[in-house]
């Protein structure tokens, strides 16, 4: 039998745990109707605002990493919140809803004063919106505003907003969106407890600046020479993310959505075992597009079966038992490196990196251009097989 | 160059292996064009991705003129495209050409650690857009010590002695190098047909070697030999293998019968039109890379059938592999354990009569021995092209191979590829300097 990936969340019934976050690929109806065609379950439409808060965004705003040949490891933007008025947005709020009723839609807000909030939280529950997202995070162009990641970066700040729209949200429940760009997460996490929202969604991109244009010296993405801070998403953020949404989970009585990193259902299912009860993607579906929700389903749903689970439920959390601190960690556990010959094709990498970067405990058959383990020597620490590049080295436990 | 996009990076990246852009087999059958060309950056960047960066670099040990390769390969991999050159003519100062012409199969490139994941890294082709790029751009200029070593004269204008040559020069030699033609490069400028190596990237790098030295050309040594021993603190002789070997048999002087070198001479000299081959029937006798050269050219002056005649089979060929692999699919026919033994006319073409070859233990070569069995066929063709063998042209050199001051390399000492001349002309280098900064004893 396949597995049930319905989720859910806030008491919203998710037919899976695969939501897209607010961002560009949320901009319109049109676009979402393709992903909920595609079989997303649902999506966030771009952040909205009152009409007040003018939006001018300037191009270009994308910036990505490149590594070894390998396309957007990272991917950075200035973008803002949508430009589009309100008011479009609540009419693609009702058209999104009256042509998929099963999907969940929820809306993103921004605001500056408690009327705003409010104001826009009774436009979309009026609309049909099946959840507020409060981003309490955006961490460029918006905190110069007083908005934004200035709000989630300030537990009074964070308690008091989430509190006005709380207030105003009748028959909606209510996320906040939480800043990565934070020392302690958590003083921010339970002043959103306390401020009786529903959900937290972590996390928001992580400001960085994503290079410099070492031929002009203009930092990037560059607008006319000039470049500013931006947010950073994708695969490079994922152990970031992890980190925020496991502390959250496992300090927190609230339920957690996740998103920074996550592309692949590999990704999905480490989420969920850290306690994510919904994920939410936005650089994958930017890159490759809609369709990457294929492979994010059935590979979901092949791992569960395999794993003899019949739900997704069950998998939620699974890990954060063993999610500890270093003075609990053993002491009498010992492992070695293990060079399999078999599979080894002499390239010397585990050589030279534990050589130069470890312990000196790989030896190197230069005749035969086979690496061998010193067990006298090796201490266990797992440089070697992170370098090679055929999966021949294991550590193998002697204690 | 690619365009950079405005935000960083560049364009068109993926994780494929990249494969240069390469002339359809209609392309070759017509015209004499380069048959690859040079990757672009992005493909080269890519291809260098993959690269393992192996510790201890088997490539390095496949490679005659020892250039570091996993070095230049991660300075691609940087975008450090100056770094990378420099590491290639550090070692090798024909890096465009033996990036054209190596027989990477069988040298850097069988050694390549990825062969055992995957296909090879495709060291030539990145070397070549490496140097193509760096001469491209003007970014070669090699600074030469400027106090003097010693006087040296070079014999040879082939890669062997440019490649000396080159490195006397860096070590602050005075350098003459001596050329019987007009034109200095040997092989490179009169044997390699151009779909493998375009003039213009022969001429610029050996320009750039004998812009720095003395070049006297159109000199046969002859009489003045004995002379040169007392004028020069050392000789370096690189005088290749340039007179080809013909066929003793009966009908070998016939018109239409020609040494494939001459042909191939011809076709660099533009004289292409004195072999009037279009519609007509080939056979090229031989199963070296002069041979297959021959063949391949044939078949671009649109000759209706060309057919390489070897007594030994394909596994014996002294051809590489890609180059019989090349041949093949232009439409080439291979017809192997066949030796003519006589050529008569027939109506204005040649009639080769053919005996069958059987072969049999190992001779002293090490390939296996050719028995001719007796079976006899007769094949026409409108001309023939031998490519049997070549020797060294008489220079007056012959009785001073071994006097002390007295070095030699290149096709001269056996080596049978551009690279291991270049090889030879590094190493007799070294020795000759090593030999000067003792003061000139051994």
């Amino acid at each position: 039998m396949k597995p049930d990936l319905s989720i859910n969340f806030c008491g919203i019934h998710f037919p899976n745990p695969y939501v897209l976050a607010a961002a560009p690929t949320t901009d319109s109806a049109d676009q979402v109707a393709r992903a909920l065609e595609a079989g997303w379950a649902g999506a966030v439409m771009k952040t909205t605002s009152v009409e007040t808060e003018t939006v001018e965004l300037v191009y270009p705003q994308m910036g990505g990493i490149e590594l070894e040949g390998k396309k957007l490891n990272g991917l950075i933007n200035i973008d803002l919140i949508s430009e589009r008025h309100i008011d479009q947005v609540e009419q693609d709020i009702r058209r999104l809803k009256k042509e998929y009723p099963g999907k969940v839609i929820l809306a993103s807000i921004m605001g500056s004063r408690q009327e705003h909030w409010q104001e826009l939280v009774r436009r979309l529950e009026a609309a049909g919106v099946d959840m507020i997202e409060c981003s309490f995070s955006c961490p460029h162009g918006m905190p110069e505003r007083g908005m934004g990641a200035a709000v989630g970066q300030n537990p009074e700040f964070t308690e008091r907003t989430a509190r006005w729209v709380k207030e105003a949200a009748k028959r909606v429940p209510v996320a906040i969106k939480l800043t990565p760009n934070i020392t302690d997460i958590l003083p921010i996490a339970e002043a959103v407890k306390r401020s009786g929202a529903d959900a937290i969604v972590a996390i928001n991109t992580v400001l960085g600046l994503i290079g410099v244009d070492i031929d002009t010296f203009s930092p990037l993405p560059s607008v006319d020479g000039i470049g500013i801070y931006g947010g950073f998403s994708g695969p490079a953020i994922k152990p970031i993310a992890l980190h925020f949404v496991s502390k959250i989970a496992q300090n927190i009585d609230l339920p957690v959505a996740a998103t920074g990193g996550i592309c692949t259902w590999r990704d999905a299912v480490e989420f969920l075992l850290v306690g994510a009860r919904n994920l939410q993607l936005c650089t994958a579906p930017m890159h490759y597009g809609f369709r990457v929700i294929e492979d994010l389903l059935d590979g979901l749903s092949h791992y569960l079966a395999e794993k003899g689970f019949s739900s997704v439920e069950e998998i939620i959390g699974l890990a954060l038992p063993k999610l500890s601190s270093y003075q609990h960690l053993s002491r009498t556990y010992k492992v070695v490196s293990q060079v399999n010959t078999d599979i080894c094709i002499g390239c010397g990498l585990c050589f030279i990196a534990c050589q130069d970067g470890a312990h000196q405990a790989i030896v190197w058959d230069a005749e035969k251009r086979l690496p061998r383990t010193d067990e006298e020597k090796c201490v266990g620490c797992g440089l070697c097989p992170q370098v090679c590049p055929v999966e021949a080295i294991a550590l193998k436990r002697t204690a | 160059m690619q365009e950079k996009h405005p935000a960083g990076g560049y364009q068109a990246a993926g994780t494929w292996n990249v494969s240069p852009r390469t002339l359809s087999r209609q392309e070759r059958r017509t015209s004499f064009g380069e048959v690859e060309s040079t990757l672009t950056l992005a493909q080269a960047v890519q291809e260098a991705n993959r690269c393992l960066y192996c510790y201890d670099a088997p490539c390095i040990q496949g490679c005659p003129a020892q250039i570091q390769i996993p070095e230049f390969i991660a300075r691609i991999r940087s975008h450090n495209l100056t770094g990378a050159a420099e590491v290639i003519y550090r070692d090798n100062p024909l890096g465009a050409i033996c990036g054209r012409v190596c027989p990477v199969e069988a040298l850097c490139q069988k050694a390549c650690t990825s062969c055992r994941i995957n296909t090879p890294i495709a060291i030539g082709s990145l070397q070549r857009f490496v140097c193509d790029l760096a001469i491209q751009e003007g970014r070669i200029a090699f600074q030469d010590e400027t106090n003097v070593l010693g006087k040296v004269a070079v014999v040879g204008g082939g890669p062997a002695g440019l490649s000396c040559a080159h490195y006397l020069r860096q070590r602050g030699c005075e350098v003459d190098l001596f050329e019987k033609e007009d034109l200095a490069g040997g092989l490179l400028r009169w044997g390699i047909p151009i779909y493998r190596l375009p003039e213009e990237v022969a001429k610029r790098e050996i320009d750039l070697i004998t812009n720095r030295v003395a070049l006297h050309r159109k000199y046969l040594l002859g009489t003045q030999a004995e002379d040169f021993l007392k004028q020069y603190d050392a000789i370096f002789l690189g005088i290749g293998l340039s007179s080809p070997i013909l066929l003793r048999t009966p009908g070998a002087d016939l018109p239409g019968v020609y040494a494939a070198a001459s042909f191939l001479r011809a076709l660099r000299e533009k004289k292409g039109g004195d072999f009037a081959f279009y519609g007509k029937e080939i056979a090229v006798v031989g199963g070296g890379a002069t041979a297959l050269d021959a063949a391949r050219s044939a078949i671009r002056l649109g000759a209706s059938k060309v057919t390489v005649l070897y007594r030994r089979t394909a596994e014996e060929m002294p051809a590489f592999s890609s180059e019989v692999e090349a041949a093949f699919q232009e439409g080439v026919d291979f017809l192997w354990l066949m030796s003519p033994v006589e050529i008569t006319p027939v109506d204005g073409r040649l009639k080769l009569i053919l005996e069958g070859i059987r072969l049999g233990e190992p001779d002293e070569s090490g390939r296996a021995s050719v028995i001719p069995t007796g079976v006899r066929t007769n094949f026409l063709a409108d001309a023939v092209l031998v490519a049997i063998a070549s020797q060294a042209e008489p220079a007056g050199v012959e009785g001073w191979m071994d006097r002390p001051k007295v070095f030699r390399g290149g096709d001269l000492t056996g080596g049978a590829t551009v690279v291991q001349a270049v090889a030879d002309g590094k190493e007799a280098a070294l020795r000759i300097i090593s030999w000067l900064e003792k003061g000139g004893s051994q």
